[in-house]
């Protein structure tokens, strides 16, 4: 079994015993899926700009969108975390008072859906379908930008021709 | 004030809901003994459909914003798709395995998880967690590789349809 010798290994162990502790948990829970965000960011810039098959001029929206996406989802999850929290316990102490079977399956499912129903809806339905026109706007924006430099090189260039 | 004029707030009558509907109750059950598999449906329920239908009622007005929606509709359904596929085929055998190797290693005498609980989830998460960001440009490769052969076939769909 690769995972268990993985598990055993002196290093891991060793890793896992000095890192004992609550707050450092806590912290990492906090942290990491900021930097999960951040490297699926910078992992779909590279993808969009690997893709041969992708129409040079979709580029630009979709890396506006990737970005984009990536700044609004590692600012919006922290505080969406604490608001997601706060409402789940809420909804599962008025649980516990309920007859109803298995509740501690039902209480455990209720703080998996809860926080799973609310972010997929507000980081990957809402702040997408949002990011959409104003990719597209931002693309067109800086596309006349360049033009209008590239213009200028030119008639620069006749200036001093 | 009288009891009966108080009115029940929303996690109450939340409550009162799951209480009564057994297939509700179900359903949670179900999230519980596997979160990342209904992590991945409901992901890709919202990417497949919900996501491109409303990027497509958006309404736009040239011809490349027409273009850029269709192309992040096509992204939406393919990650959908992939997202999906990376739970069922990846995610929810590795978590079956971390469960195993956590019941064996707390067992394990010589070690530092020997009758240990937090130390045992601590390294299921760390594992977790490590796998999922050490895949991921693999899975965002697999991403945007759907995205022109699914923005083709709509555009040769609507194109049918608007020629009948």
């Amino acid at each position: 079994m690769k995972v268990n010798s993985i598990a055993l290994g002196k290093r891991i162990q060793n890793f896992i015993k000095k890192t004992d502790s609550k707050e450092f948990y806590a912290k990492l829970d906090r942290n990491l899926p900021i930097l999960e965000t951040f490297s699926a960011g910078l992992c779909y810039c590279g993808a969009i700009q690997l893709q041969n098959n992708l129409p040079k001029e979709r580029k630009p929206s979709l890396m506006w969108q990737a970005i984009l996406g990536c700044i609004a989802g590692m600012s919006v999850s922290k505080a969406l975390d604490g608001f997601i929290n706060k409402h789940k316990e809420l909804l599962c102490k008025e649980l516990e008072k309920k007859n109803i079977p298995k509740v501690n399956n039902v209480i455990k499912g209720t703080r998996v859906f809860v926080p799973l129903v609310t972010s997929a809806l507000v980081t990957r339905y809402a702040i997408p379908v949002i990011l959409v026109p104003i990719s597209s706007w931002l693309s067109k924006h800086f596309k006349k930008e360049k033009v209008v430099n590239l213009n200028k090189g030119v008639d620069n260039k006749k200036y001093l021709a | 004030m009288r009891i009966n004029n108080i009115k029940p707030n929303i996690y109450q009558r939340l409550a009162n809901k799951i209480e009564k509907s057994p297939r509700l109750q179900n359903i949670l059950k179900k999230v519980d003994s596997n979160p990342s598999l209904a992590n991945g449906m409901f992901v890709c329920a919202t990417a497949v459909l919900l996501k491109p239908t409303t990027i497509m009622a958006i309404p736009t007005k040239d011809k490349d914003s027409k273009e850029d929606a269709i192309y992040s509709s096509a992204k939406s359904i393919g990650t959908g798709f992939v997202d999906l596929a990376i739970a069922y085929l990846l995610f929810v055998p590795i978590n079956k395995h971390l469960d195993k190797v956590g019941r064996k290693i707390f067992n394990e005498a010589d070690s530092v998880y020997f009758h240990n609980k937090e130390r045992c989830s601590a390294y299921k998460s760390i594992f977790n967690r490590v796998a999922k960001i050490a895949l991921l440009p693999i899975f965002a490769w697999a991403k945007f590789a759907f995205i022109t052969p699914l923005a083709e076939r709509y555009k040769k769909y609507r194109s049918k349809h608007e020629s009948k």
